[in-house]
């Protein structure tokens, strides 16, 4: 994986007041960026000027970031700090919720319609386990699994320890097991 | 991984349609000023005291904490080992100049440089006779004021078990000094949640309350020397 490198290489640039350099480090976090603030804020406008409110104080606090330490924890803690503030002020507590995807066939292995509908009965299930997590419990498997960030991500994003991230999730868990 | 984080990992989740922020994000910092960064030459010799991960640094100091005290505005925590400063550069925000209502010491004269950022003025005084360079902010002195609400963000300063802690009072007010070893700040807002501050270390330190603000004054300076300083506080008329 060639992208450690470059991405250290794209953030010194745009230290050094490089736009493109920033630009290119924006388009690329920018995604998970975006579903990071929407589990935080539980809405999808929210996280919209989170995310961008976010990327310009990154781009403020890019002399403070350390050299060589991983760029995404870093922005996605500013991130989330920004979809927090959004969703304190917004005085509405929107919930983040898990929707699926309608299912797509998946080309000439499509499962038969008895196997698709089992699927999508688990899936449901798991669904509705996920939908009685309470807000911080759902917030960590979201960011974990559903996210897939690593456990230092999912502290930064959460404003917690990584040891709490594994607590917390392995409480998640169980409790979701458990429904199941 | 067991059985069921597979499947929630294979949960085909459908997320709102992502924006594409680029555009604006670029427009934005295409159309910011050009920062005034506070580095004056003077400044450099501050110590480089980058160590530990980051953002990560603060909450590890933070999950020691023993105990807290603080006045509006500011939270103290008592930490059993002096924390680990991420940065050495202090934020102060953009430059502007001294406005009507600002709150200067007359013991101090005018301030050399004015701060603020959304919440707080910050007057910064170079060093001087008898405002000795502090190895912390590179400054003489500095002195922020800001509203102390408790729903505004919180100053953060951690303590470990070299600074003591005083509780004092100015002008009827309370405060509290911090003096001894340098101690951390930090910021944090209402949930607990750290900015993205990272932590720096302060020298001597006295927070008080004055009506509705919370002032801050760092100063390589006696615990008399700092109250005498507070208590000739004036708003510029």
């Amino acid at each position: 994986m060639g992208r450690p490198r470059l991405e250290r290489e794209l953030v010194a640039h745009a230290r050094r007041g490089d736009l493109d350099a920033f630009e290119q480090l924006v388009r690329e976090h920018q995604g998970i960026a975006f579903r990071t603030a929407y589990v935080i804020s539980g809405s999808a406008a929210d996280a919209e000027e989170a995310v961008q409110d976010a990327f310009v104080k990154a781009h403020r606090a890019l002399g403070r970031f350390r050299t060589g330490a991983p760029f995404r924890p870093w922005l996605l803690a500013i991130v989330a700090n920004e979809a927090r503030n959004r969703r304190r002020s917004a005085a509405r507590r929107a919930r983040f919720e898990v929707h699926l995807a309608e299912e797509r066939s998946s080309g000439d292995a499509a499962p038969s319609p008895e196997a698709a509908l089992l699927a999508g009965e688990q899936r449901s299930q798991l669904l509705a386990a996920i939908e009685t997590l309470g807000e911080e419990q759902r917030q960590v498997v979201a960011c974990r699994h559903l996210l897939g960030l690593t456990e230092r991500e999912t502290a930064a994003a959460l404003g917690c320890r990584p040891g709490t991230v594994k607590s917390r999730l392995s409480r998640a868990l169980a409790h979701l097991e458990a429904e199941l | 991984m067991s059985e069921l984080e597979t499947r929630l990992a294979e949960l085909p989740v459908e997320w709102p349609r992502e924006p594409d922020v680029t555009e604006r994000v670029r427009t934005r910092l295409e159309a910011e000023p050009r920062r005034r960064r506070f580095r004056p030459a003077w400044a450099v010799a501050l110590a480089i005291l980058v160590l530990g991960g980051g953002v990560a640094a603060v909450p590890q100091a933070r999950s020691a904490v023993l105990r807290w005290l603080g006045i509006e505005g500011v939270r103290i925590q008592r930490v059993p080992e002096a924390p680990t400063p991420t940065s050495s550069a202090l934020e102060l925000g953009e430059r502007t100049t001294l406005a009507r209502g600002t709150l200067v010491p007359r013991a101090l004269g005018r301030p050399d440089e004015v701060y603020t950022d959304s919440v707080r003025v910050t007057l910064l005084y170079r060093p001087q006779r008898g405002l000795p360079e502090s190895a912390q902010s590179g400054a003489g002195a500095l002195l922020s004021q800001f509203p102390g609400r408790t729903d505004e963000r919180f100053v953060g300063k951690l303590a470990g078990p070299d600074t003591t802690v005083e509780r004092v009072r100015v002008e009827g007010e309370p405060g509290f000094w911090l003096g001894g070893a340098p101690h951390a700040v930090i910021y944090e807002d209402p949930s607990g949640a750290i900015r993205e501050s990272p932590t720096r270390l302060a020298g001597p330190t006295l927070v008080w309350r004055r009506g509705d603000l919370t002032l801050r004054l760092e100063a390589e300076v006696t615990k008399s020397r700092a109250l005498e300083i507070a208590r000739s506080v004036q708003s510029v008329p």
